[in-house]
């Protein structure tokens, strides 16, 4: 791995993201009925991986900005903050992924 | 999420699976970009290596066998004998009995320095390598060893460290084989705040640049501090430093009260490597000027002086209040004359560890030069006596009435020391005088008073001659008559003693006879030093160094000295003055030393200003004129001799009281050393020492030759700050903070409300996200097994084999779509979907209905006439017939009609001119279209009432024109009946196609919404219509489809459709602009 250079490692990252799109997309499409070709799958993989780009550089800059060094939840709430519907999802499951963590903790201590 | 991501997509179910491989992709990128998640030990991210370092941490020394020194050998074998009588396999798993031979768990060497006694015990071991069972014998120093496991964990250094340097340590060549015993004590002063007490002239200099240079290499920008007392002492370490660690001189800098504050602090700056004098550090660590976080090493010379407040002592204790991480070096070759004094330097450095030698230590004893040491006790010659017996009966009077309070009763006055008296004095005060009477008190106060100032005059008499003794006295009594009758009367009673006169006469007459010297001592101290060099001879560079306690006494020893045949003496004091003579500025002070080097004097006479440190290789006598009841400076006197060869000391001892406490000062010194050696009456400051080096790294020892950079050797001179030109004042006192401090003012609501908010946000048992990061999944994981990436070739890299040729239907998302929001099934629309949709929706209704459902808003055919000009043809009215056809045929939507027109007329000329179309021409197309029309007459007239098409209709005339001439409208259906007919002619059957396209184009104005597409991609895929699917072009054939019915309409009624009117409005709309220019 470490006498890879940054692009093929890229390439590779890319062709990661592609295959788990496309069975995603197969998946999707024998459930409705439908067709997708190769080139669409190619093209929506190219989208989500700059996509992914933009979300990832916007995280960043969010956690930066909040002074910290980690991404949390809330810098993913931030990226959501254009959707109301979508943001309300995201604080669902991140309420509910707290709660769990909590009740886990609770139940640690319980036990020590 | 952003909302051009769900605009895009109708999968909104897809898009939260996708928004979490976002996420997920995210967090990764983010977490790869921070450091590591924060471990106890920060050098080893791997968790693996945590189990090894905490057993590092329990055996400090567990692997590092080659880097332990002789001197922990000795502890070694201590610590294995400890382990004796466990079962040999309880630590080896492997019964290999090499194994239990190496000193596998050695302890650190600082818990038990050792004694010479200790380092015999050897291990006996049988003849395959394992040791000797010896259960009985256990060595009692272990019992109180501590391990590093007991120990709270070491916070790791602030100090850059320069990772490739810390592998070794380097041990200079340059001065030749190595010394055992510098070895040994470098190698435990670079882990432990070590206090070193070497005999003088064994190389603490040395130790100090080896420690030094390490440092040095080990930090990338720590500072490293000599200190030494005084100036001419610091400035004599740095030319020593300079060339044995080899220290870029650039680096280095002399910094003494003499630079000035603003040069000081510019060295702060660029600096590394500091000799200083103690009081000098401490103003610029109070000033701000020196960074105390930004020390790594503090090296003190003549560490025995940092008891009570002396600057040492201030300057660590500043150190330790921001800095837990430095290392300090105590240097001194008398470590003190007490436990209590050794104790008191060991607490104020930080001391945890001490090397100590003595002459007889068994590892420097070659080294050591032979002293030969000679106390020559004499006899007091009759002068004295006679004075001595003249002032006792002067002061008799004053002893008596002591005597009568009781207090020192009995004594001979000549036996009163100032000490004594003081003494005395207080314990009077505190018993028997606590209740006498106040006028008592003072009169025994005064008596107190006298006695004391005479008692010096006393010492003087005795140790130092009669001369000394003499000014003394005349001083008294001086002071005594300036003040005339108004003087104390025991003072008078006492100068107006007979016996006292008669004694200052005696004095006074000897004094002036020649030769008299005053005291026996004098007499054999030039007896000595006459010898001394004529054994030595002329030429030979011996010199010699007397040490006197008085100013006095050492300037009536050189006035003697110099009248003597080959001497010539100095007189070597400290700066102050004193009644009789200035003192010496510190510049005449190195200038002496100079000299005396040199040779210009052979004779240095000292007053305890020349007992330390003083570094002068060929003093080969050292002769001491009074004995000090101080071991230490007793030591240090004899220390500067001996150091480069064989030296030779005279100790003149009054006999009596000077050589009894000269006994008892050397005995006292003795059981000192031994103290010391022993160890076990110190608390060692373990808990003030950091390693600095990281637990898990072992420098190995690098003995090599040092590379001594140019510049030190080609400047000789002392590396002090050139005076800028332009003094730049000192900035301003900055003040040192400790970490996390918080400055500034704070409301004392503060304190209860918003501080603990502030300090606290975090609720104790509430979920922190940050504390449960999740971990960065391994790339492996990410990337596509091989199995995968075969799966993925051939799943979405390669097409199917037909697939390539598979006709796949464009999906035209008309303009329509992006009008009204359509449906989601998971994830609502965001708040730009929802804008953008009105926006679009609210344009779309401005536009024209025929072009509302098929064009986004704005994107016309006609969009680029206004952006291009063209003067040449709007005047041209009548040379306008010939060009219009350029222009027509130039214009793309005709080209259908005129290829209907080329076929049937075949015409050569109008294909040529067809390719050289260039979209611009467009314009040309226009204007002429609109200006033969008003030439034209009615039918122009006609035309344009009935709008744009017919000017459509027109074009087709003129591009037809070209072949006909001025026929106009009786061909214009014939044309474009023919046209239809030609072009469909190509495509399907004649004859149907012009009544198809009727009927098509009329309910595309009741039911627009996908008949124009369909026209499009069978009308164009045979034409060579530069871009399908620009919907410009689309509405252009829509037009072009209408206007056989509006044509139609024109000729027959007309009043056909509602729709020309509409469009005509729109168009004028458009073509405003192109509109002006044709009516010109």
């Amino acid at each position: 791995m470490a006498d890879q250079t940054d692009d093929e490692l890229r390439e590779r990252l890319k062709a990661a993201l592609w295959f788990s799109i496309g069975k995603i997309v197969d998946e999707e499409s024998i459930r409705r009925n439908r067709n997708a070709t190769p080139q669409f799958i190619g093209a929506l993989a190219d989208l989500v991986w700059d996509q992914i780009g933009n979300v990832a550089t916007d995280l960043e800059s969010f956690s930066r900005h909040a002074n910290r060094t980690t991404v949390t939840t809330d810098d993913v709430l931030l990226l959501a903050r254009r959707n109301q519907d979508l943001h309300s999802i995201i604080k669902d499951i991140v309420d509910k992924e707290k709660a769990k963590k909590l009740k886990s903790k609770a139940k640690g201590k319980g036990r020590a | 999420m952003d909302d051009e991501f769900d605009e895009t997509f109708d999968f909104d179910d897809d898009l939260i699976a996708l928004t979490q491989v976002a996420e997920a992709e995210a967090a990764a990128a983010a977490a790869a970009q921070r450091p590591p998640p924060p471990r106890p030990p920060p050098r080893t991210p791997a968790t693996a290596n945590n189990g090894l370092q905490r057993l590092q941490r329990s055996f400090p020394r567990a692997p590092a066998a080659s880097s332990v020194s002789s001197v922990s050998r000795a502890n070694a074998a201590a610590a294995a004998s400890e382990f004796d009588d466990l079962p040999s396999d309880a630590f080896d798993s492997s019964p290999e009995p090499t194994n239990q031979s190496r000193p596998s768990h050695v302890p650190p060497p600082r818990a038990t320095p050792r004694s010479q006694g200790q380092g015999q015990n050897f291990r006996q071991t049988t003849l395959w390598g394992s040791t000797v069972q010896q259960a009985s014998v256990r060595p009692q120093a272990t019992n109180s060893r501590l391990f590093r496991a007991d120990l709270p964990p070491e916070v790791p250094t602030h100090h850059q460290l320069n990772e490739d340097e810390l592998t070794t340590w380097v041990y200079p060549l340059n001065l030749g084989p190595i010394r055992d015993y510098q070895f040994s004590i470098v190698n435990s002063a670079l882990f432990n705040n070590t206090l070193v007490a070497l005999p003088t002239g064994l190389g603490k200099t040395f130790i100090a640049a080896t420690v030094m240079l390490n440092f040095y290499r080990w930090t990338k920008r720590g500072k490293i501090i000599f200190v030494a007392p005084t100036k001419p002492l610091a400035s004599q370490q740095v030319k020593a430093c300079l060339d044995v660690a080899g220290i870029p001189r650039s680096e280095a800098t002399l910094l003494t009260g003499e630079t000035a504050p603003a040069l000081r602090e510019a060295e702060w700056k660029t600096k590394r490597l500091f000799f200083m004098t103690p009081q000098t550090l401490q103003n610029d660590l109070s000033k701000g000027y020196a960074d105390p976080k930004s020390v790594v090493l503090l090296v003190v010379d003549e560490a025995h002086r940092a008891t009570g407040d002396y600057a040492y002592v201030k300057v660590i204790e500043f150190l330790r209040r921001f800095s837990q991480s430095f290392r300090v070096l105590a240097l001194t070759a008398t470590p003190g004359s007490s436990v209590e004094g050794v104790q008191d330097v060991i607490d104020n450095l930080g001391i945890s560890h001490v090397e100590i030698r003595t002459e007889e230590s068994l590892d420097i004893r070659q080294y050591v030069h032979s002293r030969e040491t000679r106390i020559i006790t004499l006899e007091p010659s009759d002068e004295m006596m006679e004075v001595r017996g003249l002032f006792t009966k002067a002061i008799q009077p004053l002893v008596d009435k002591l005597s009568a309070q009781n207090i020192y009763f009995g004594r001979d006055p000549m036996s009163l020391t100032t000490y004594g008296l003081m003494k005395s004095r207080n314990d009077w005060l505190a018993g028997a005088g606590r209740h006498a009477n106040q006028g008592l008190k003072f009169a025994m106060f005064a008596v107190f008073s006298i006695l004391q100032s005479l008692a010096h005059s006393i010492k003087l008499l005795n140790f130092h001659g009669i001369k000394p003794f003499y000014h003394n006295l005349l001083e008294f009594r001086t002071s005594e008559e300036e003040k005339g009758g108004k003087g104390s009367n025991m003072r008078r009673q006492v100068i107006d003693d007979e016996n006292f006169k008669k004694m200052m006469t005696m004095i006074e007459k000897w004094i002036k006879l020649e030769g008299f010297s005053g005291h026996p001592k004098l007499d054999y101290l030039c007896e000595t030093l006459v010898n001394h060099f004529m054994d030595a001879g002329e030429a030979s560079n011996t010199r010699v160094i007397v040490f006197s306690e008085y100013r006095d006494s050492a300037e009536e020893i050189v006035r003697v000295l110099n009248s003597k045949p080959l001497i010539s003496a100095r007189v070597f004091v400290g700066q102050a003055d004193s009644k009789r003579s200035e003192g010496m500025k510190q510049k005449e002070q190195i200038e002496a030393i100079e000299k005396f080097k040199n040779g210009q004097y052979n004779v240095l006479v000292a007053t305890s200003i020349g007992e330390e440190g003083l570094d002068i290789g060929q003093v080969d006598l050292i002769v001491c004129y009074d004995a000090s009841s101080s071991p230490i400076r007793m030591l240090q006197r004899m220390g500067r001799t001996g150091r480069k060869r064989a030296g030779r000391i005279v100790l003149l001892l009054m006999k009596g009281k000077e050589h009894d406490k000269f006994l008892e000062a050397k005995d006292n010194y003795a059981k000192m050393q031994q103290l010391i050696c022993d160890g076990d009456s110190f608390n060692f400051r373990h808990d003030l020492s950091t390693r600095i080096v990281p637990r898990d790294i072992k420098p190995e020892v690098d003995k090599r030759m040092v590379e001594i950079p140019i510049e030190n050797t080609q400047d000789p001179s002392l590396p002090e700050p050139k005076k800028g030109g332009a003094r730049k004042k000192a900035s301003k006192k900055k003040f040192n903070m400790p970490d996390g401090v918080e400055t500034g003012f704070v409301k004392a609501s503060d304190f209860f409300g918003k501080a603990s908010t502030k300090k606290a946000p975090i609720k104790f048992g509430e979920y922190q996200e940050i504390n449960d990061i999740a971990e960065v999944p391994p790339l492996e994981k990410a990337i596509l097994t091989g199995a995968q990436a075969l799966e993925h070739e051939r799943r979405f890299l390669s097409l199917p084999q037909n697939a390539a040729d598979a006709e796949i239907q464009a999906i035209d998302f008309g303009a329509h779509q992006q009008r009204t929001l359509q449906s989601t099934s998971l994830v609502k629309h965001g708040e730009k979907t929802k804008k953008f949709v009105k926006l679009m929706k609210k344009m779309g209704d401005s536009q024209d209905p025929f072009e509302k459902y098929t064009k986004p808003y704005g994107e016309t055919d006609t969009s680029n006439w206004q952006g291009i000009p063209a003067p040449v043809f709007a005047p041209d009215t009548d040379g306008s017939d010939f060009e219009h056809p350029a222009g027509t045929t130039a214009g793309g939507h005709n080209k259908k009609r005129k290829a209907a027109t080329r076929i049937s007329d075949d015409g050569l000329e109008e294909e040529e001119e067809e390719e050289a179309v260039s979209p611009p021409a467009r314009n040309k197309r226009n204007q002429g279209k609109k200006a033969p029309k008003r030439k034209r007459g009615k039918v122009a007239r006609n035309l344009e009432e009935i709008g744009d098409d017919c000017t459509r209709t027109s074009d087709v005339e003129m591009s037809d024109g070209l072949d006909d001439g001025a026929d106009l409208e009786d061909f214009v259906v014939v044309d474009d009946d023919e046209d239809v007919i030609g072009s469909s002619g190509n495509r399907r059957t004649p004859g149907s196609a012009a009544k198809n396209k009727r009927k098509e184009a009329l309910p595309a104005v009741e039911r627009p919404f996908f008949e124009p597409m369909v026209f499009d991609s069978s009308q164009d895929t045979d034409e060579e219509m530069p871009d399908i699917s620009e919907l410009g072009a689309s509405s252009v054939k829509k037009t072009k489809h209408s206007m056989p019915v509006t044509a139609f309409g024109a000729e027959s009624k007309e009043d056909l459709s509602p729709e020309p009117t509409p469009r005509k409005k729109k168009r004028r709309h458009f073509v405003a602009d192109s509109d002006d220019e044709d009516d010109e």
